[in-house]
């Protein structure tokens, strides 16, 4: 007899089937086998020697010995495939990722897990496009540029570089894509032009055929290679959008009527910028520009097709359709394009912000192990914290500004000048002017100037008002050029436009415009409230203005997945860059173009993005790789780092402001500077395996003497060796390490100069290196916490100089916490255990309040009617508090100790499949925590909150006419329902670690529960809090990250 | 007094199913958690039964309060979850025991006669993020008769293979597998460094399974005496670390 004879086994077997139904619907998966990628396997497989190429040396995909190995590979995939015989097989990888994209059942998702030759399974996610004289800003073309130093008898301009692109196609009529010139030197397809460009050496590429795009026409020797990738998107998306070219590398039309229209035009921007020819006459808008050129316009240049696009009568830029690149199709992409022997990829598509365990990140590991050097778009979120692409192995740019500045005047009838942003190119002479707020039908406010359906405090244009005049408008909510386009609908004639804050833009309108700051703006309303103002508007000039500026919509740092390691790396020109891109092309032509009758015409867009700030430092990638062609992609990102000059200041408030790291990463890139950077901080494919076995040990699948035991795990990611240092929590004294190599040619001593950053004392030793070129050095520097506040970065920095090369990386700190412990633990079933470390900074007894399991409050249904806003425009209609027609204010009063308050939303809750609801929450102190997917998988929470008024905030984004939502919410107090139980070690220690459980049982089935405890001090004061989500119903929710596509950008305003 | 209480129910509960013979633990079978109310984590003072066994846990350092978490069961199968911040063992998927934040595992049988221990498995159990040591953990085993200690055997557990902690079968000496013994301690002390092996900062953490025990034969039995021990006289001797 037993007292309870219920077997542990059995308790766990049923808690993990009751809960479940096990779906039988198909999704595509990304299924990684344990054992390395060829483009990075060192040996260590009996029987198959190493594949990966050394140092400077290129990945020959045909090689006996890669052919054999991956032979291997596919003989371990089709066992693995054998396992789920009913599966369809989406794609094979073997070059970057060692794996296969399944279409799998739940079933067989289990099935896969329980085999060992499976290192990891990942859901497919469809991911975003993020959105010239730039070449003369960087300083490429100024004389002693390295435009004009020379290499082996080449000028340093990307000769022989071959820049692969993954986007969204290309457009191969643009002269940048031409391989011939004519008689004064300009790039152009004519065949009577003289060839200037040789075969390849060393391309294993391909042009391939399909609608639209022949080889034999379309690639040519600059153009080198177009390929496109659609297994992916085909398995999700049915229906192509009729703006694309089924199963071909041409990038899809941007042309179409209103609700109907296409996306097209990025790939052919990202590839122009980065490798484009020069002296290409740019005509914007039917306005000559002048030449464009890429950064390196000798490259050669290969196109990667995976981002399509498809219907979507939901979407939110009201274009009826689409535009997204599946994770799968990118990782075939990269696969593809390392076999093909690309130098350096471009890739501006987003990204993961917390993982480096993506299978892009992944994938972008195996290429960088091979020795490509890959540049990423750090997103187009900002200024909110969410930047994209983490790896350190990628170099992440953000975006700024460049100098050149359009400018147009305003002239008022008192003699005042005023000068903004213009593209007019029709001077109007004098002529009345009023302002919007006293331009409203009916005597309302019009000053935001909408053309249709103003939202609530809003009222259209009264064209008795309006006729013969300019209108003063103000900058927010709709698109600028919504502005313009109301002003002409009533009959206005001019359009000065008051900036908001954000920054001016140059851009076409529909009546002339210019585009003035907030405060000449309100200079200008005043006067025009006097007696009969008027004033003229002139046509536009070329200006300068101070550069660089970050801009407001690059996604800031702190990194989400690691506070030890700075993201993004550093920024580059992203505003207002003048590229190659499609013709917007009706049904009739674009037709035309699919079956060959007609080639259409080069043409140019300004365009704004971190997508369009990534290509030129894939660009100067190249310029740098042609100089060096033994620098490894970690050796040409630390050239590029340690060479930055900083950015003006953008005046945003507190983490998001553009002088701190967290925007500009190092800073602006100074390509002269960056060929000769003094010393590099290298990293190579041992030191990624180390860093890997620390964040991601399960990915780190080779055999000895590359895997973790033999190379052991670095000891903390603040040694990471970067070109910065960034430590998220010094615990009384930290100490960080750094190598750095002499790239300099000849030996030279380098002495320090440190920035201590605030808060803290910094020591760095030794006092000096002296280094024979190609020696390496180490130094380290000692951070001490000196009155630095809780949770507060200081910001520092270090200058190794040797009197000629200045080697100057960021110091950032903050103070640590004396205890550290996961901030989520997550489960599914109705009863779990979760073992957990935790860091403590102190000896003693550690305490804990403990609150949950609380399952859900679904609110009342609340109806909204869509209509897009940012993340910026939520929190403003939040801090105002009041409900709009397409926003829902939710005020929750939280009491004191409180353990968590999170807020949700689901897609299961909403009106219409596929609406797009968002979500932010406003803390008493201002702070603004926000939650942008695609879809309505929404969720925000804070730990440990303090006690007050809080506003939750719920956008209807995109979607149905009328969008429905309920509102998820959860309020663990200390003495909320039990269910959840905490244990602690009887004493901790000061730099120790200890084990803590948690263990929840007695949850009902299809629940959503929050718990979580709260870790306190010796004093009783709450140092960490750890949150635990149960959800016992179906698999866990998909969260698509949206990223703002430079399309959304400019509509959104 | 709790101890004698929870056996003397345990044997009561016994009472009829004739005396055990030679068992494993495996932690596999019917587990009474009675005494460990908030099992799977076990804390200090907490007892578990199984195979006609008691485990219980102990907290040796000074200021030791009953509830201290020093150990867990854990389910392999699910030890991607289980283990959210902790590397247990890859090698298996039953169930097992892990002692955390050095604790002490000692096992008795329910009947309170003695037994002889051959062979188990261990493997050592890291903190997440920690860098460890080729050895890295000394595993001392103690067996005690009812007043003494009657030997003590020293085994070290390696560090990570491939990234990996995986379970190894240690078998004691055939003379400390003769020896009949009442109780049997799990001592585990973590390396810090190639010489230094400690049970003061949290660190020594291990799993434990397949606990294989035998029956001493009649003679022995007899010889030794040993076989009328009352199951009130368990000598509090693990308190000292």
């Amino acid at each position: 007899m037993k007292l309870r004879p219920v077997s542990l086994a059995a308790l766990a077997l049923f808690a993990g089937m009751s809960t479940h139904a096990i779906a039988q619907e198909r999704r595509t998966y990304i299924v990684q086998l344990a054992g390395e990628p060829a483009a990075s396997y060192a040996g260590g497989v009996e029987g198959y020697a190493a594949t990966r190429p050394t140092d400077g040396a290129r990945f020959n995909y045909q090689n006996d010995t890669v052919q054999a190995y991956v032979n291997y590979l596919e003989g371990k995939q089709r066992s693995v495939a054998a396992i789920v015989a009913n599966a369809p097989v989406i794609a094979s990888y073997t070059t970057v990722l060692n794996g296969m994209a399944l279409s799998l059942t739940e079933a067989e998702v289990m099935q896969l897990r329980a085999s060992p030759l499976v290192a990891d399974i990942q859901a497919d996610e469809p991911r975003q496009l993020l959105t010239t004289t730039t070449s003369k800003f960087l300083g490429l073309s100024a004389p002693g540029g390295l435009w004009s130093q020379t290499v082996g008898g080449n000028l340093n301009k990307g000769e022989n570089i071959i820049i692969g692109v993954i986007d969204g196609g290309i457009w191969p009529e643009n002269p940048a894509f031409a391989d011939r010139v004519d008689g004064n030197g300009v790039p152009t397809h004519d065949l009577n032009g003289t060839q200037v460009y040789g075969a390849p050496a060393g391309w294993a590429g391909a042009c391939v055929p399909g609608t639209g795009f022949s080889p034999a026409t379309h690639c040519n020797n600059k153009l080198i290679g177009a390929r496109y990738f659609n297994t992916g998107f085909k398995a999700n998306q049915p229906v192509l959008h009729w703006t694309d070219f089924a199963d071909s590398p041409r990038d899809s039309s941007a042309g179409g009527p209103a609700g109907n229209s296409g996306h097209g035009g990025h790939g052919s921007h990202t590839s122009s910028t980065a490798g484009g020819n020069s002296l290409n006459p740019a005509i914007v808008s039917g306005i000559a520009m002048g030449d464009a050129s890429g950064m390196a316009p000798r490259a050669r240049l290969a196109m990667y097709k995976v981002c399509w696009t498809f219907p979507n009568p939901a979407a939110t830029d009201g274009t009826g359709s689409q535009n997204t690149c599946y994770t799968s199709d990118s990782v075939s992409a990269i696969d593809k394009a390392v076999q093909d022997g690309v130098h350096v990829l471009n890739y501006s598509i987003s990204g993961s912000q917390t993982s480096v365990n993506d299978p892009v990140e992944q994938a972008f590991l195996k290429a960088a192990n091979a020795g490509v050097f890959v540049a990423a778009s750090a997103g187009n979120s900002g200024p909110a914290q969410a930047v994209a692409h983490i790896s350190p192995w990628l170099t992440t740019v953000a975006a700024s500004t460049h100098d050149r500045f359009n400018q147009g005047d305003v002239n008022l009838g008192n003699g005042a000048k005023y000068s903004g942003a213009s593209l007019n190119v029709t001077p109007l002479g004098s002529s009345p002017m009023i302002r919007a707020e006293d331009a409203g039908m009916g005597g309302g406010n019009a000053n935001l100037c909408f053309s249709s359906s103003p939202p609530a405090g809003q009222v259209l244009l009264d064209p008795a008002k309006v006729a013969g005049k300019i209108v003063i408008c103000t900058r927010g909510t709709n698109a600028r050029v919504d502005k313009s386009f109301a002003v002409a609908q009533a009959g206005g004639v001019g359009m000065v436009m008051a900036d908001n804050g954000s920054g001016l833009v140059a851009e076409a309108h529909s009546v002339p415009t210019v585009h003035v700051s907030a405060a000449d703006g309100a200079a200008i309303k005043t006067y025009a409230m006097g007696a009969s103002p008027t004033g003229a508007i002139s046509a536009f000039y070329a200006g300068s203005v101070p550069a660089p500026v970050m801009a407001s919509f690059s996604s800031r740092g702190p990194n989400a997945g690691d506070a030890n390691m700075l993201k993004p790396d550093l920024t580059a020109p992203g505003v207002d860059i003048i590229a190659a891109v499609t013709a917007d092309l009706g049904m009739a032509d674009k037709d035309a173009v699919a079956n060959g009758t007609l080639t259409p015409p080069a043409q140019f867009a300004s365009y704004q993005g971190t997508s369009m700030s990534s290509p030129h430092v894939a660009g100067i990638g190249a310029l740098l790789r042609q100089a060096h062609p033994t620098w490894s992609p970690a050796a040409i990102k630390s050239a590029l780092m340690t060479t930055t000059t900083t950015t003006l200041n953008d005046g945003q408030p507190g983490l998001a402001n553009g002088l701190l790291p967290w925007a500009q990463g190092t800073g602006h890139i100074v390509p002269n500077k960056a060929t000769d950077p003094g010393l590099v901080f290298d990293n190579g494919p041992t030191d990624w395996i180390r860093y890997q076995c620390k964040v991601n040990a399960a990915a780190v699948t080779t055999p000895a003497p590359n895997n973790c035991a033999t190379l052991g795990a670095i000891d903390e990611t603040y040694n990471v060796n970067i070109p910065s240092i960034t430590v998220g929590a010094v615990t009384g004294t930290t100490t960080v390490t750094r190598k750095v190599k002499n790239v300099g040619g000849s030996t030279a001593t380098y002495t320090p100069t440190i920035v201590a950053p605030t808060g803290f004392t910094a020591v760095v030793a030794p006092a000096s290196l002296t280094l024979a070129d190609g020696a390496v050095g180490t130094f380290t520097v000692k951070l001490t916490s000196a009155g630095a506040a809780d949770n507060t970065w200081g910001y520092g920095s270090l200058t190794w100089s040797d009197g000629t090369h200045n080697v100057k990386i960021p110091v950032t700190a903050r103070a640590g916490k004396a205890i550290t412990a996961p901030t989520l633990l997550t489960g599914t079933t109705t009863s779990g255990t979760r073992l957990v470390t935790v860091k403590t900074g102190f000896a003693g007894k550690m305490t804990a309040n403990k609150g949950g399991m609380v399952p859900v409050t679904l609110g009342a249904q609340v109806a909204l009617a869509p209509a897009a806003m940012t993340s910026a425009g939520l929190k403003t209609a939040c801090t105002n508090g009041n409900d709009l027609a397409n926003v829902k204010v939710y005020n929750v009063a939280i009491p004191a100790g409180t353990i968590a308050a999170r807020f949700a939303l689901r897609d299961a809750d909403v009106g219409t499949a596929g609406d797009d609801n968002d979500m932010g929450m406003l803390t008493p102190d201002g702070t603004w925590i926000y939650s942008g997917n695609d879809g309505s998988n929404e969720g925000v929470e804070i730990a440990s909150p303090a006690a007050g008024n809080y506003k939750v905030c719920v956008v209807a984004y995109g979607g149905a006419a009328s969008m429905t939502h309920k509102l998820s919410s959860w309020v663990v107090g200390a003495g909320a329902p039990a269910g959840l139980n905490v244990m602690l070690p009887g004493q901790v220690f000061a730099a120790g670690t200890a084990t803590v459980g948690f263990a929840w049982s007695g949850l009902g089935a299809n629940g959503r529960y929050v718990g979580g405890a709260q870790f306190k001090d010796l004093g009783g004061v709450v140092q960490a809090t750890t949150l635990v989500h149960v959800d016992t119903g179906a698999a866990p929710l998909s969260e698509p990250a949206k990223d703002l596509s430079p399309k959304a950008l400019a509509k959104l305003d | 007094m709790k101890k004698m209480l929870k056996t003397a129910l345990a044997v009561a509960a016994l009472a009829g199913m004739g005396a055990a013979q030679s068992a494993v633990l495996t932690f596999d079978g019917a587990i009474d958690t009675t005494f460990a109310p908030f099992a799977p984590l076990l804390g200090h003072l907490d007892e578990i039964q199984t195979d006609g066994f008691w485990v219980d846990m102990y907290n040796t350092k000074a200021g030791a309060a009953a509830g201290d978490l020093v150990g867990s069961l854990v389910n392999g199968a699910d030890k991607a979850f289980t283990c959210a911040g902790l590397v247990c063992p890859s090698n298996n998927t039953s169930n097992y025991l892990v002692a955390l934040n050095d604790g002490l595992p000692d096992i008795g049988r329910l009947d309170g006669k003695t037994f002889q221990v051959t062979q188990f498995d261990a493997s050592f159990v890291a903190a997440s993020g920690d860098v460890v040591l080729p050895t890295a953990l000394l595993l001392r085993v103690e067996g005690y008769s009812a007043t003494a200690l009657v030997f003590q055997q020293d085994f070290y557990l390696p560090g990570p293979v491939s990234g990996a902690y995986n379970f190894a079968t240690y078998a004691l000496s055939a003379a400390n597998a003769a020896i009949p013994i009442v109780d049997i301690a799990f001592r585990g002390y973590a390396c810090t460094t190639a010489t230094t092996c400690t049970r003061s900062i949290d660190k020594a953490q291990f799993a434990l399974d397949n606990i294989t025990t035998a029956v001493p034969e009649a003679s022995t039995w007899m010889m030794m005496g040993l076989g009328l021990a009352a199951f009130g006289a368990f000598a509090r001797r693990r308190n000292t670390a």
